[in-house]
């Protein structure tokens, strides 16, 4: 049986092959606007000298080294900002001194940007890595910090006396209990504090640099402007869209293996 | 006759701290022998769980005090589980099964082969054997109370402590959970502290009930309903009857108390 319903109906019935399409006519608008306004190259370069670049650099494995630079930093921090995170939320859930550390730290660091600390950080560490990781971690720490601690304090309290009446105390009902109880929240902080620490990260290359063997994505854009290489330029951003897009699709994989298998997703 | 006095209660006063401190238990004195089956039932706020949870040791007597074969009662612990009205009470990120291999674990009651069989058989005992692999989330109401109580019976308690087990479940769900529960006690004569709110439950599943009065809790009466277990005779209608006339009769009393103020 053929179906009377045109093609390109059928087409657009699938949310693949629509954003595809979207994706492409975007594409085609954008050659097109360059070619017809005449826009300079350096300017506005076309897609197609934009894609040429993008994958001269992912072969001769320029970019490739330039994103692990900032991922394997970037994922550092992260990490580091969540063992943090859960440290401080553990003493903030065992005890008051604990609870009124957490909430000094919080009302200090949290509104103070991650960038804001880089000039300090320079001075501690020097224009290296490091200073950018510890901006990094800084800027991962409060959100983790804030949403494990909130995650600790809705734990369902009869979860809590299950815990309990099987005899845990302390840290161990915090790890068995409090800790996975509270993942929800744990992972929406965990996206808040990827996201702030990519931007934060980006930002900071671009700004002050670290070059030599550890350069990252950033000073690859910066080293293209300084060339007046524009489609370069445009190709380290494309990486930086596709790797947001990837970590999106990573976080919502996570929370479809965990908390969404356990009927947690709220 | 250590077995006659196994779980003791004498002159349990329990006070929440506030402004102002709110009298939730007073002078309540009981005891329970081992392989009874001793329910209590009040009004609501009559402070029947706040004993419950004395008893279980999540909060401790503001005066008085509780022993478990002579030993005082200081903290939870799995040799007295405790069966909740919720229906959440299991770790959503374990499996019905891995539920009861955590709980052998964590108590070191069973590792490895063992904690598998071991929860295994439990499972079966109360029907859910089936269900083993789904996740909490996937039971129904009533299968996640059956879940709870192997949990509870996995850890070969010395006390079975149920609060309001049954309360959240439909009126022919709850008979059928009541028979079962029954059927257990005769294969594994566990002692259990029941609560209730349901005059026909306290008489069908107790050896004894005992009756509270609100504000503040404490004790109105303890009735032996041992030789009652048939609901469609006529002994359970008349304690049915009177249980009745006792817990209203009370409860208006408290209000005319409530009026005087």
């Amino acid at each position: 049986m053929t179906s009377s319903i045109p093609w390109v109906s059928r087409l657009g019935q699938s949310v693949l092959v629509r954003r595809l399409l979207l994706a492409v006519g975007l594409l085609v608008l954008w050659h097109f606007a360059v070619v017809l306004l005449r826009i300079p190259p350096f300017l506005v370069p076309s897609p197609i000298s934009v894609i040429q670049v993008l994958w001269q650099d992912l072969q001769n494995g320029a970019l490739i080294a330039a994103l692990t630079n900032t991922l394997r930093l970037l994922l550092m921090g992260v990490g580091l900002g969540l063992l943090g995170g859960i440290f401080l939320a553990t003493l903030s859930i065992l005890s008051t001194w604990g609870r009124d550390l957490l909430a000094i730290l919080v009302s200090v660091f949290n509104p103070l940007p991650g960038v804001a600390i880089l000039p300090l950080a320079m001075l501690w560490f020097g224009l290296t890595p490091t200073a950018i990781g510890f901006v990094v971690t800084y800027g991962a720490l409060w959100p983790m910090a804030i949403s494990i601690d909130t995650g600790f304090r809705t734990v369902n309290p009869t979860l809590l006396m299950l815990g309990r009446n099987l005899g845990l105390r302390g840290p161990r009902l915090v790890k068995d209990v409090m800790l996975p109880a509270a993942l929800p929240h744990l992972l929406s902080g965990l996206k808040i504090a990827w996201a702030f620490g990519w931007r934060t990260i980006v930002a900071a290359e671009l700004v002050f640099g670290v070059a030599g063997a550890q350069a990252g994505i950033g000073w690859y854009i910066n080293q293209a402007r300084y060339f007046l290489e524009t489609p370069r330029v445009f190709s380290g951003l494309v990486m930086i869209a596709l790797v947001g897009i990837l970590a999106e699709t990573l976080f919502n994989l996570i929370e479809r293996w965990t908390i969404e298998r356990w009927g947690m997703k709220r | 006759m250590l077995e006659k006095r196994y779980l003791v209660l004498e002159q349990v006063t329990i006070v929440y701290p506030g402004s102002p401190p709110f009298l939730a238990v007073k002078d309540v004195s009981f005891t329970v022998e081992k392989g009874e089956r001793f329910v209590i039932i009040g009004p609501s706020g009559c402070g029947k769980t706040t004993v419950l949870k004395a008893i279980g040791g999540f909060l401790r007597p503001t005066r008085g005090s509780i022993t478990l074969e002579g030993r005082s009662i200081q903290e939870p612990a799995p040799e007295r589980p405790m069966v909740f009205q919720d229906f959440e009470q299991h770790f959503p990120w374990f499996t019905v099964l891995g539920n009861l291999v955590y709980t052998l674990k964590v108590t070191g009651k069973a590792s490895g082969k063992e904690a598998v069989e071991r929860a295994r058989h439990f499972l079966a005992l109360v029907g859910v054997e089936d269900a083993a692999d789904k996740y909490p989330h996937q039971l129904s109401g009533g299968m996640k109370q059956r879940l709870a109580l192997a949990r509870a019976l996995v850890l070969e308690p010395k006390l079975l402590l149920m609060d309001e087990p049954f309360g959240a479940l439909d009126a022919i769900l709850r008979t059928k959970l009541q028979r079962e529960l029954m059927n257990l006690w005769y294969g594994l004569h566990f002692t259990l502290v029941l609560i209730t709110h349901s005059i026909q439950e306290a008489v069908y599943l107790g050896h004894r009930v005992l009756v509270m009065s609100a504000n503040p809790g404490a004790i109105k009466e303890t009735i032996d309903v041992s030789q009652i277990e048939d609901m469609d005779t006529r002994d359970f209608a008349e304690v049915t009857a009177y249980l009745r006339h006792l817990l209203v009769e009370h409860r208006e009393v408290a209000k005319e108390g409530k009026h005087d103020l």
